[in-house]
């Protein structure tokens, strides 16, 4: 009859010694090495503690339905401008009239979150060649997954031609600026105060560049990017000169600050893996040292009652 | 191959349990087969490229007897022969029939579609026909228009089609097999997930919900609630209002201009640099600007006249006293009492005069009038300035208006004009001492600067030090500044030279103008050379002739004490440039030697107190002279003799400066640990000590405590 195994359990041996012998500086030495080797391994590779991380959203932007118009022409000393801020709007301007615009915001995919805007200005001008256009579209943007942002944010766009034009087209992506990580938690509204001023008294003080210098001073803005843009030259004295611009609301990457746990969850996967490997080793390696007797200390023999 | 190169083909698909990507590589002898497997998911699950169910397929399946193919997940379109496709299709691999799921397994027939198709357009009913627009009329290209009769669907090139219906992403798909997509379906995948659904046996229909119609106006706003709605604001602008309560800072200041009651204003940029709007004046509030104006006429209507800005303009003291029975009797007689209308009191500045001091009072300013023997359009304004005398609460007390006029060319057709408001407190000296900061300097203002001398003020310090510091701001660290055509402005009164702000690195040349007369003699370069230096660093260096002698002090901080000269770090020469100039006549040319013509100053600064709100200070200011230059005079191709006095020269002079920041990295300061005084009873250590009533530390104590914690240990271990 042949004899086979069927089951097997290992035998434990153990070693004892007092508190002040060479064992035990031996043990506390290997314990400390396994402790804090991996630690100072994975430390010293860098990208131990996770201080930034990223992630895709699309924004949530809505056009605030504010907007202005900055219309250079051959009267360059009265420029047309045309706003919905009504401080702004020159009605004394003798060659022009900003008549129509027309707007929509499309929700492609349907997922309720615009995903472009589509606007069109016409402008009535008489007898006025048209050499350059500065525009500001005010919007609400939002962003959710994260912390939960919002701010009024501005779409910039400026052109100017040696050609009078007479119409002007562009198609853009409304692109989150970031000058530090977005923190992973909390409501943001810092930002959420109107850039241009929006009391409609007369005499509000305009001035673009301290708008423009203090919007670039912010730690989060927006910029039209991926511009391709259009000047159509001609002459607008007959018809109306005409502006569209189509501008994207594109999915994007943000850096935010991951949260605690987040880097506390990398940090110990990196260190735990290190960890296996030195346990392992340094397990073979008291297994080696005591087997031999390399150092002094007391043996149990699991089978024997005494030493 | 035949039938690939028809103009038919496919968007694919199907499935195989066991496909690996070397098979999907190798050839089949079959070039018909156009499907495409593969098992990339662990767990067998097929991936298939659906589209949604609800698309039907309105033109021909293709496929041939070896493809797999799921009815309602392929589309057909019509391309031209393409031989990309022809190529990626002998690459493609037949699937054995049995690893396809039998629920997989229909085989629509193949139509051929023909290289040159003939277009039968016939009537394709829908339930939607969108494309019908026009009323009792054949829309061109709509198949599903009733309107439209068989002949004259003959002229349709096409039918419209469908609007693009979205794809579900739920179902699943795998677009890396896609090698074309040449239908009108774009394949989204999900990746929100492992799974996807392969078959739904029970398609299910998204709708719509079914939305009533809003009758009355509480239901119609009802629908916008909870929605935040961006439109179009239709507002008018507000005009601001007059109320007769005191003026705060901030406030418009009124006044009566042309018996109208009015926000005093002036002109301002706002987009191009021309005047194009009126700003008001803010009470308590200082501002400056300046605009080009266009379109100059000589008139006395314009913006160039004096008179548009005083002549019946009056400033309205305070618009508490214009109460309801002032503003009756003003707009029924059109007059106003000098106590609460003031008019503007007029000063005329000279052109170069920058401090309104110096200006001579008048009682009018004539208008602009053109002379014609001279060419010239005379006194127009350049620059008005209101001062306005206030009380605070009381309002304005007295109003002045400074006005530097011009004459302008006749060719001229634009001019830039200055216009600014200075408010003043009416009981305040006339000269007020402005701080460039309390106590750390502040960024951009002007770095202060005295000169040390001994004043006898008491008899017990009859050498009491002290910084003299001029009121003038151009006696402090200044530069040379530019005027026009970059000639150096020789003058050292107020608002001739540039000061140096603090913090601003600054760069500055000019242009000084030497005729012959300065190079004719080794005297003349000397002076020359004095000429430079003052004009480089003002009169502190007149009579200097040794670095000893240089007498200039630089306040530490911006609110400088003259009498603590302490807080005054003096300012070093790191060379003193030789003042006595070799010269020497080269042929044709007068040459000065080794000028010094150009000044190079390091101020070194540091953030000094609190982390929080760290304070700006002048650690030292030393002044570096550039290395002499010889300036050379020619006077070819006439001998240096006989060359014209009147003929000059140009040479440059620059200046400069740079702050250096030192500051170190703020240090954390400790609180000092509070000492506790533990009192012990007087007998505690009584056997070892032989005084009672000791005191301890709280060190002490630590220290006892823990002995007596060790030798309860080191007791108990040797009863163990």
């Amino acid at each position: 009859m042949a004899v086979y195994e069927v089951f097997s359990y290992c035998a434990k041996y153990r070693h004892k010694t007092t508190i002040c012998s060479s064992a035990s500086v031996f043990i506390v030495v290997i314990s400390l090495l396994i402790i804090l080797g991996p630690f100072l391994l994975v430390y010293r590779s860098n990208g131990f503690w996770l201080r930034t991380s990223a992630y895709r959203e699309q924004p949530e932007v809505h056009f605030k339905y504010q907007y202005v118009l900055i219309i250079e022409t051959e009267q360059f000393n009265n420029p047309l401008i045309c706003s919905t801020f009504s401080y702004l709007r020159s009605t004394d301007h003798n060659e022009g009239h900003c008549a129509i615009v027309k707007s929509r915001e499309i929700d492609n995919d349907e997922d309720g979150k615009y995903d472009e805007l589509s606007i069109e200005f016409s402008v009535v001008l008489e007898s006025t060649a048209i050499y350059g256009i500065k525009l500001l579209l005010v919007f609400d943007y939002k962003l959710h997954a994260m912390s939960s942002l919002q701010m009024e944010s501005l779409g910039y766009l400026q052109h100017s031609a040696g050609l009078p034009g007479a119409r002007f087209d562009a198609t853009a992506d409304l692109h989150l600026v970031q000058r530090k990580p977005l923190n992973s938690y909390g409501r943001d509204l810092k930002y959420n105060t109107s850039i241009i001023a929006n009391e409609n008294t007369l005499y509000q003080r305009f001035d673009l560049s301290t708008i423009l210098k203090e919007y670039g001073r912010r730690r989060v803005s927006t910029i039209l990017s991926n511009i391709y843009s259009l000047w159509t030259a001609g002459l607008s004295s007959d018809g109306p000169f005409i502006l569209t611009v189509v501008i994207h609301y594109p999915e994007q990457n943000f850096i935010y600050r991951p949260r605690f746990w987040q880097v506390v969850k990398w940090a110990w996967m990196q260190y735990i893996s290190v960890l296996l490997v030195f346990l392992y080793v340094f397990k073979s390696v008291k297994t080696y040292v005591f087997r031999n007797r390399l150092i002094p200390s007391i043996k149990y023999v699991p089978w024997k009652k005494s030493l | 191959m035949t039938f690939l190169k028809r103009k038919v083909f496919i968007l694919l698909m199907c499935i195989v349990y066991a496909l690996s990507e070397d098979i999907l590589s190798s050839h089949t002898e079959d070039p018909l087969t156009i499907s495409v497997c593969n098992n990339d998911t662990e767990n067998g699950h097929c991936e298939t490229i659906t589209t949604h169910p609800s698309i039907e397929n309105s033109t021909e399946f293709n496929s041939s007897s070896t493809t797999e193919e799921i009815a309602n997940s392929t589309v057909t379109q019509e391309i031209e022969e393409n031989q990309n496709i022809s190529t990626e299709v002998a690459e493609t691999t037949t699937l054995p029939p049995s690893s396809v799921p039998s629920t997989l397994s229909s085989t629509p027939t193949p139509e051929r579609t023909t290289a040159e198709p003939s277009y039968d357009m016939h009537f394709v009913p829908e339930d939607i026909c969108s494309c019908d627009i026009t009323v009792d009329y054949c829309d061109i290209n709509c198949c599903c228009d009733e309107d439209c009769s068989a002949s004259d669907r003959q002229v349709f090139s096409h039918c419209f089609k469908r609007p693009s219906i979205a794809a579900d992403p739920r179902y699943c798909y795998q677009t890396n097999f896609v090698y074309r997509n040449n239908t009108e379906y774009k394949m989204v995948q999900n990746k929100e997930g492992m799974f996807c659904i392969l078959w739904d046996n029970l398609p299910s229909e998204t709708r719509f919900l079914k939305r009533k119609i809003v009758t009355k106006l509480k239901d119609f706003k009802k629908l916008f609630e909870r929605r935040k709605i961006y439109q179009w604001k239709l507002d008018v602008i507000k005009e601001p209002v007059f109320q007769p309560v005191m003026y705060r800072a901030g406030t418009i200041v009124w006044s009566i201009s042309n018996a109208t009651l009015s926000p005093l204003v002036l002109p301002n940029k706002q987009i191009t640099a021309f005047c194009e709007v009126s700003l008001p004046v803010q009470y308590l509030i200082d501002w400056s600007g300046s605009c080009s104006s266009v379109g100059l006429t000589c008139t006395s209507k314009s913006g160039l006249s004096a008179s548009s800005y005083y002549e019946n303009v009056f400033v309205i003291a305070t618009p508490q006293l214009m109460n309801h029975t002032h503003m009756m009797y003003f707009l029924e007689q059109q007059e106003c009492s000098y106590n609460i209308c003031l008019p503007f009191s007029l000063f005329l500045c000279s052109p170069d005069t920058v401090s309104v001091e110096d200006c001579s009072l008048v009682d009018d300013i004539e208008v602009p009038s053109y002379g014609n023997e001279t060419g010239l359009c005379s006194n127009v304004v350049k620059q008005v300035k209101y001062r306005l005398h206030h009380n605070g609460t009381l309002g304005i007390i007295k109003a002045e208006a400074f006005f530097w006029v011009v004459n302008l060319k006749s060719g001229q057709t634009d001019l830039k004009q200055t216009f600014s408001v200075e408010f003043v407190w009416a009981d305040a000296p006339r000269r007020v001492l402005h701080r460039s900061g309390n106590p750390g300097y502040i960024f951009g203002k002007p770095v202060i600067a005295g000169q040390k001398i001994f004043r006898s003020e008491t008899e017990e310090e009859p050498d009491k030090e002290a910084i003299l510091l001029s009121e003038e701001q151009s006696k402090w660290l200044t530069f040379p500044k530019p005027g026009t055509g970059g000639l150096c402005i020789s003058s050292m009164a107020e608002g001739s030279r540039i000061p140096v702000n603090f913090g601003e690195n600054l760069l500055s040349s000019c242009i000084i103008q030497l005729s012959v007369r300065n190079f004719s003699s080794p005297e003349n370069c000397s002076l020359l050379q004095r000429k430079f230096l003052h004009m480089l660093l003002g009169d502190v260096m007149i009579n200097v002739t040794e670095a000893k002698q240089f007498n200039m002090y630089v306040s530490t901080f911006g609110d400088a004490n003259v009498e603590e000269t302490g807080d005054w770090v003096p300012v070093l020469l790191e060379n003193m440039p030789i003042l006595s100039v070799d010269w020497k006549e080269e042929g044709a040319s007068l040459v000065c030697k080794s000028v010094v013509t150009s000044l190079h100053i390091n101020i070194v600064t540091s953030k000094v107190g609190l982390a929080t709100k760290p304070q700006t200070k002048i650690l030292g200011v030393a002044v570096t002279f550039g290395g002499g230059r010889d300036l050379v005079f020619s006077c070819s191709p006439s001998p240096c003799s006989s060359v014209d006095v009147s003929k000059r020269q140009k040479f440059e002079i620059q200046s400069s400066v740079s702050f250096v920041d030192v500051s170190k990295p703020p240090v954390i300061h400790f609180a000092e640990p509070p000492v506790y005084e533990v009192k012990l009873p007087y007998d505690f250590f009584y056997p070892f000590l032989s005084s009672g009533g000791v005191k301890l530390t709280y060190c002490c104590y630590i220290l006892s405590t823990t002995i007596l914690f060790l030798w309860q240990l080191v007791l108990k271990l040797l009863v163990d």
